[in-house]
C-alpha cells in the first residue's frame, strides 16, 4: 500500500471508530477532522472509503441522499445541532457591525447637516430588527433552502410583474404599497436569483459550452427585463455581474464569457437608445464632469455636490479639522443619507474614514469568499459567492459614482445607507452567508466545479 | 484547484477596482480641496468697489466743459437666465436694441453671472425695463457715473473723453486721468450662498476719494468765438483740417484750442476718425513767412540789424550758395519793415547771412522750437528742428523765411508771444490748477506730477521786440499782405504765412497744396492777445494766408477783445463804432 493509502485506512478507521450518531454529525457538519483537512481531497476519499464509489471517475458515482439512508436527509437535523462558536465567521460579522456603525455615524452628520434630526435613531431601530433577521437566515440550514428557490424566483417574477399595474411613485413602478412601508421586489429578486441560479448550476457542466449558458441567462434576464421596465437601471445592471461571478465560480469557460461579455458591450448602443433622456444626461454628466469650479446647474449638479463634500472632508474629516466653509449650500447634497452616504461618510470622517470604509468592504468581502473558498457544497459555494458578488458590485457601482467615476444611478451603499428594506435585504442576505461558513459540509461526491481550464 | 483559484481572480479585480476608488478619493479629499478651501473662504468675502466720482473739468471762470451724473447701467445674470432668446427680446424691445445678438451674447456667457446690456441709460429707459417685472435675480441696475459734456463740441480736443468704463482718453481727460478719476473705495461685505449681504465689515471699508476738478487756462467763450469763426473758415474754404489758437500774451494762458474736422464728445461713435487729431499739438508744418518777425527781432538784438536800415533786395533775384531765390515783386531798396510787410524773401535770406547758421539755430532753439511746449497734452509733438551740424549756406536762405523747420501752431503762437511780450518767453499754459470739489485748491503750478514748471525766458530784448510787433507787424496788418486782418476799434500786428507742402508722391514742393496761417495780435503797443490761425489745404481760389486765415484771425481777435473788455486803441469815429460799444 501507499502512504496515500495508509492515511486512507487511518482516516476510515477513525470514522468507523466512531458512532453511528456521531458520524450522522460529521456527515452533516463536517467534522473537525475534515474541517482541518479541508483543502485535501478528504471528503471524496472519505465517500470512496465507503465502498460507494471505490473505483470510478465518474463525476457523479453517487447520490449521497439517497444512498446514505434517512438519517442522512439534513432537514431532518435540528437546526441548532450544529452551532459552533468556531464556525461563525467572527471576522465577517465584526466588519458588517463596523460598516454599520460607520453609516450610523454618517446619517448622524447627515442629520445635523441637514437639520431635521430622527434618521439616525430610525435607522437604529432598523438595525435592531436587523440583527434577528441576520441569524434567521443564518439559522436554517441553508441547504432546505434550495428546494424553495424555484418558487421564489417564480414568485418575484410575478410580483416584479404585479408592480407594473400599480401606480407609479417619483415616475417609476417599483413599490408595492403594504400599509407602514413600500415592499420593493426587485430587493427580493436579486436573492431569489441567486439562489435561483445556484441550484440550477451546482451539479451541470453543460454551462461550459455556449448553448448551455443560455438556461443562466434566461434566469437573469428575466427579472432583469421586469426589473428594467419600472424602470431601475442600477438594480438591473446588478445581475450581470452576479450572473457573470457566479458563472465563472461554477467553471464555465472564460472565452465564453468574455465572448459574451464583448456581445454586451456591442449592445450598448442599443441600451443608450432605450434609456430615458435623465439617464442619458447623468452618463453624459460623469464624461463633462469638472472637479472644482462653481456648480453646474442641471444634471451635473448631484455629481458636483457630491464630490464637494467629499472635498469639505478633506483628510481628517469635520469631525477633527473642522468645516471649512460656513456656507449651507456648500453642504447641500440630495439624496445625502440615503445613495450618497459615502460623501457623508467622507465628509465626517475625511480620506481616513473612507479608507477604512473601503478596508472593512475588502475583509467582508474576503472573508466571504474564504467561506466559498472552504465550501464544498456547491450550492452553498455559489450562493456565497453570487451574494459577495451582489454586495460587491453594489458597493463598486456606489462608491464610483459619488466620486464620479461612474452615472449617478439610485443604488444602495450596502450596510451604510439610510433605509430599512435595504438594510434588511443585505443583513438577510449576509446572514445566508453565515449560514454555509456555519455548514461548511462535504457532500459524497467530487469536488464541485473542478475543470481543467 | 480551479474554483479557488477562480475566486482569487474575483478578490484581485475587487482590489483593482477598490485601488482606482482609493486613488480617486485621494485625488478629490487632498489635492482638490486646498483651492476648492480657498475659494470657499473667498466668495464668503465679498470686495465691492465703490467707484470714485470723476472730477470735473470747468474753464478758467468755472464754467463746466466736463462733470459726471450718474445713469443706470443695465446687466444681467445670464446664468440665472433659462429662456435666452425671450429675455433677450424683451429686453431688447425696451431699449431699443439687437435682440438677437443680446440672445447670442447671453448664449455665449450663459456660465457667467454678470454682463452688461446697456450701460448708462437714460431714465425713461431704465423706466421701460423696470416696468417689463422680469424675473428677480436675471437682472439689476447698477448706477455709473456718466460723462457729460454740457458745451458739446467746445474745446472738444482739449478735453478728450471719459469712455465707457471711465478711461480718459486724448486730451486733459487723458493727461490728467489720475486726478479726474480720484481712487475707487471699496466696501468688503460678508454674504451667504445666495449673495445676500448678511455682515458690512466697516473696519475694512474704504471710501472713495472723488476726483478732482481741474481748472483750464481755456476761456468758454473765447473757445466758442474760435469754434464759431473757424466752422465759418471751413465752410468757406473746406480744407483738410484747420485749427485756431488764442493765447493770453502776458500769461501765456492758452484762451482758445480749437481743431477741425472736431467731434462731439456726447457722441464719440459718431465721429470721422481723423476728428481725434487735435492739429494744435499735433500739425507738424513748414511755418513759412510767420517765421520771418522772430528772425528779425533776433538779427537786431544780435547786432548785425538796424531797424532803420535799408536792404538791398536785388530786384527780386539773389543767389544764396547754389540757390537762387525770387520775391513775387522785384524790390530795390528795403526798408526793414519793408521786408515783413512785403514778405521779401530775399531780405530774409540776408539777414540771415548775417546771422550766420549758429545764431540762426540759436534763434530757432531760444523760440523754444524742436521741444514740447510743456502743456503735455497727449499727441503733442516736438516739431523738427535739424541738428546744427546738418545746416548749411542753404539753410541761411531758408530758414529765415520760415523752411527746413516744421512746427506746431501751439510752438509758433507761443513763440510770438514771447515777442508780443516784450520778448520774454512763458511757456504756454493749459491748467491753471486742480481744485477739490469745493474749488479750494492750490495755484498748481506742479500739477499733476511730471508737468514741468512754466518756463519763463528773455529771449529777445523788450526794445527790439516791441519795435517788431509795435511797428513792423502793425505796418503789415495796415498796408501789407495782412491787410484783411486789420480791425476798426484795435491796432493789429500779424504775419502771414503760406507754406508749400511737401508732395511725398513726386518728392518735391507742391505748388498747389498749402498750409496757410496768419497769427494776429492786438492792441499794437500793448499787445493783450495773439490769435494763430491754420488751414491745411484749403481748397478754392485763396490759397494765401493773408486771405484764407487773416480774416477769421482778425473775427477772433476782435471778438476776444471786445469780450476781455480791451479799451479800443484807435480813434474812431462814433458812426463806425459797432458791437454794443455805443448801445
Amino acid at each position: 500500500m501507499t502512504a496515500e493509502s495508509n492515511q486512507n485506512a487511518e482516516a476510515a478507521s477513525q470514522i468507523r471508530w466512531t458512532s453511528p450518531g456521531a458520524r450522522l454529525f460529521a456527515q452533516s457538519t463536517g467534522s473537525r477532522l475534515h474541517k482541518r483537512d479541508r483543502f485535501s481531497d478528504l471528503t471524496v476519499r472519505w465517500g470512496r472509503s465507503q465502498g460507494h464509489a471505490t473505483t470510478s471517475h465518474s463525476r457523479y458515482p453517487v447520490n449521497p441522499l439517497k444512498s446514505a439512508g434517512p438519517f442522512q436527509n439534513p432537514a431532518m437535523i435540528s437546526p441548532f445541532a450544529n452551532l459552533r462558536a468556531d464556525r461563525v465567521p467572527w471576522l465577517f460579522l465584526a466588519a458588517a457591525a463596523a460598516l454599520v456603525l460607520i453609516g450610523l455615524s454618517a446619517i448622524e452628520r447627515g442629520d445635523e447637516l441637514v437639520g431635521d434630526g430622527g434618521t439616525a435613531e430610525k435607522q437604529i431601530a432598523w438595525v435592531i430588527l436587523g440583527v434577528p433577521t441576520l441569524i434567521g437566515t443564518a439559522a436554517f440550514p441553508y441547504r432546505t433552502w434550495r428546494h424553495f428557490a424555484y418558487p421564489l424566483l417564480f414568485g418575484t417574477v410575478l410580483l416584479l410583474i404585479a408592480v407594473l399595474f400599480l401606480p407609479p411613485r417619483n415616475g417609476a413602478r417599483r413599490w408595492i404599497p403594504l400599509g407602514l412601508l413600500y415592499f420593493q421586489p426587485s430587493e427580493v429578486a436579486k436573492l431569489a436569483f441567486v439562489m435561483a441560479l445556484a441550484t440550477y448550476l451546482r451539479f451541470r457542466e453543460n454551462f461550459r459550452t455556449l448553448p448551455g449558458l443560455v438556461p443562466p441567462f434566461l434566469i437573469a434576464l428575466v427579472p432583469m427585463g421586469l426589473i428594467l421596465v419600472e424602470p431601475d437601471l442600477g438594480t438591473a445592471l446588478l445581475f450581470l455581474p452576479v450572473l457573470m461571478s457566479m458563472l465563472f465560480a461554477a467553471g464555465a469557460r472564460p472565452r465564453h464569457l468574455v465572448a459574451v461579455g464583448l456581445f454586451g458591450i456591442a449592445l450598448l448602443p442599443a441600451l443608450w437608445m432605450g434609456m430615458g433622456d435623465y439617464q442619458k444626461a447623468r452618463v453624459v454628466a460623469v464624461f463633462t464632469q469638472r472637479d472644482t469650479g462653481s456648480a453646474p446647474r442641471g444634471d451635473g449638479y448631484h455629481l458636483h455636490q457630491s464630490k464637494k463634500v467629499l472635498m469639505l472632508g478633506g483628510t481628517w474629516g469635520s469631525e477633527i479639522t473642522g468645516m471649512p466653509s460656513s456656507d449651507p449650500l456648500d453642504y447641500h447634497l440630495p439624496a445625502g443619507r440615503t445613495d450618497f452616504i459615502f460623501c457623508l461618510v467622507g465628509e465626517r470622517w475625511g480620506l481616513v474614514g473612507c479608507g477604512v470604509t473601503l478596508a472593512l468592504y475588502a475583509l467582508l468581502f474576503k472573508c466571504g469568499i474564504s467561506v466559498a473558498i472552504a465550501t464544498k457544497e456547491p450550492f452553498g459555494r455559489l450562493v456565497v459567492v453570487g451574494i459577495i458578488a451582489l454586495v460587491a458590485t453594489q458597493v463598486a457601482i456606489n462608491t464610483a459614482m459619488t466620486v464620479g467615476l461612474m452615472p449617478v444611478t439610485g443604488i444602495t451603499l450596502p450596510l451604510m445607507s439610510y433605509g430599512g428594506s435595504s438594510l434588511l435585504s443585505t443583513l438577510a442576505a449576509l446572514g445566508l452567508v453565515v449560514n454555509v461558513s456555519l455548514r461548511p459540509g462535504f457532500e459524497v461526491g467530487p469536488m464541485p466545479f473542478r475543470f481543467r481550464d | 484547484m480551479n474554483g479557488p483559484h477562480r475566486l482569487r481572480v474575483a478578490v484581485t479585480l475587487l482590489a483593482v477596482a477598490f485601488a482606482a476608488l482609493a486613488v480617486r478619493l485621494v485625488q478629490l479629499q487632498v489635492v482638490d480641496r486646498q483651492g476648492f478651501a480657498d475659494r470657499a473662504a473667498r466668495q464668503r468675502l465679498h470686495v465691492e468697489a465703490l467707484p470714485a466720482r470723476p472730477g470735473e473739468i470747468v474753464d478758467r471762470n468755472g464754467r463746466l466743459l466736463a462733470v459726471s451724473v450718474t445713469a443706470p447701467s443695465l446687466y444681467v445674470v445670464p446664468n440665472a437666465i433659462d429662456d435666452a432668446e425671450g429675455f433677450a427680446a424683451r429686453i431688447s424691445e425696451a431699449i431699443g436694441s439687437d435682440g438677437e445678438r443680446l440672445a447670442a451674447d447671453l448664449r455665449r456667457n450663459q456660465d457667467k453671472s454678470f454682463l452688461w446690456v446697456r450701460r448708462r441709460l437714460s431714465e425713461s429707459q431704465a423706466e421701460a425695463i423696470r416696468s417689463l417685472d422680469l424675473p428677480r435675480g436675471t437682472w439689476g441696475f447698477r448706477d455709473e457715473f456718466l460723462r457729460h459734456y454740457p458745451q458739446g463740441v467746445v474745446a472738444a480736443h482739449v478735453l478728450g473723453l471719459r469712455d465707457v468704463d471711465g478711461i480718459g482718453r486724448g486730451g486733459v481727460e487723458q493727461r490728467y486721468d489720475e486726478l479726474l478719476r480720484g481712487r475707487a473705495g471699496k466696501r468688503v461685505t460678508l454674504r451667504d450662498a445666495r449673495g445676500r449681504v448678511v455682515d458690512v465689515r466697516h473696519e475694512l471699508t474704504e471710501l472713495p476719494a472723488a476726483g478732482r476738478t481741474i481748472v483750464l487756462a481755456i476761456d468758454a467763450v473765447v473757445q466758442l468765438f474760435a469754434e464759431q469763426e473757424l466752422d465759418a473758415l471751413m465752410a468757406k474754404h473746406a480744407p483738410q483740417g484747420a485749427c485756431v489758437v488764442v493765447i493770453d500774451v502776458e500769461s501765456s494762458d492758452l484762451l482758445a484750442v480749437a481743431s477741425r474736422p472736431t467731434f462731439d464728445p456726447n457722441e464719440p461713435s459718431v465721429a470721422v476718425p481723423d476728428a481725434w487729431t487735435n492739429r494744435a499739438v499735433t500739425a507738424v508744418y513748414e511755418p513759412g513767412s510767420t517765421f520771418k518777425p522772430l528772425v528779425v527781432a533776433w538779427a537786431i538784438d544780435a547786432g548785425v540789424l538796424r531797424a532803420d536800415e535799408m536792404i538791398d533786395c536785388e530786384r527780386g533775384v539773389y543767389r544764396v550758395g547754389r540757390r537762387i531765390l525770387h520775391d513775387h515783386h522785384g524790390y530795390d531798396q528795403l526798408s526793414v519793415t519793408e521786408v515783413l510787410v512785403k514778405s521779401s524773401n530775399i531780405g530774409m535770406a540776408k539777414i540771415g547771412e548775417r546771422l550766420g547758421v549758429a545764431e540762426l539755430h540759436r534763434c530757432v532753439t531760444a523760440f523754444g522750437f524742436g521741444r514740447l511746449t510743456g502743456t503735455s497734452l497727449p499727441g503733442e509733438e516736438a516739431g523738427v528742428v535739424r541738428p546744427l551740424r546738418l545746416w548749411n549756406d542753404y539753410s541761411l536762405g531758408s530758414v529765415p523765411m520760415g523752411h527746413e523747420i516744421a512746427v506746431t501752431p501751439l510752438q509758433l503762437i507761443a513763440a510770438h508771444a514771447a515777442l508780443a511780450n516784450r520778448g520774454r518767453l512763458v511757456s504756454p499754459r493749459l491748467v491753471l490748477k486742480d481744485v477739490d470739489a469745493d474749488f479750494v485748491g492750490s495755484e498748481a503750478t506742479n500739477i499733476g506730477d511730471d508737468r514741468p514748471p512754466q518756463v519763463k525766458s528773455q529771449v529777445t530784448s523788450p526794445e527790439s521786440s516791441q519795435w517788431v510787433v509795435g511797428e513792423a507787424m502793425a505796418e503789415v496788418v495796415r498796408r501789407g499782405t495782412g491787410k484783411a486782418a486789420s480791425l476798426k476799434e484795435f491796432t493789429v500786428f500779424g504775419k502771414t504765412g503760406t507754406a508749400q507742402k511737401f508732395d511725398v508722391e513726386s518728392g518735391r514742393f507742391s505748388h498747389d497744396r498749402h498750409v496757410v496761417s496768419f497769427i494776429a495780435g492786438a492792441p499794437a503797443h500793448h499787445p493783450k492777445v495773439l490769435v494763430l490761425v491754420m488751414a491745411d489745404e484749403p481748397t478754392g481760389p485763396e490759397q494765401a494766408g493773408g486771405t484764407v486765415a487773416a480774416p477769421t484771425a482778425a473775427a477772433v481777435l476782435r471778438r476776444t477783445l471786445l469780450y476781455l473788455g480791451v479799451p479800443y486803441d484807435t480813434s474812431l469815429p462814433l458812426a463806425t463804432r459797432s458791437d454794443g460799444i455805443a448801445r
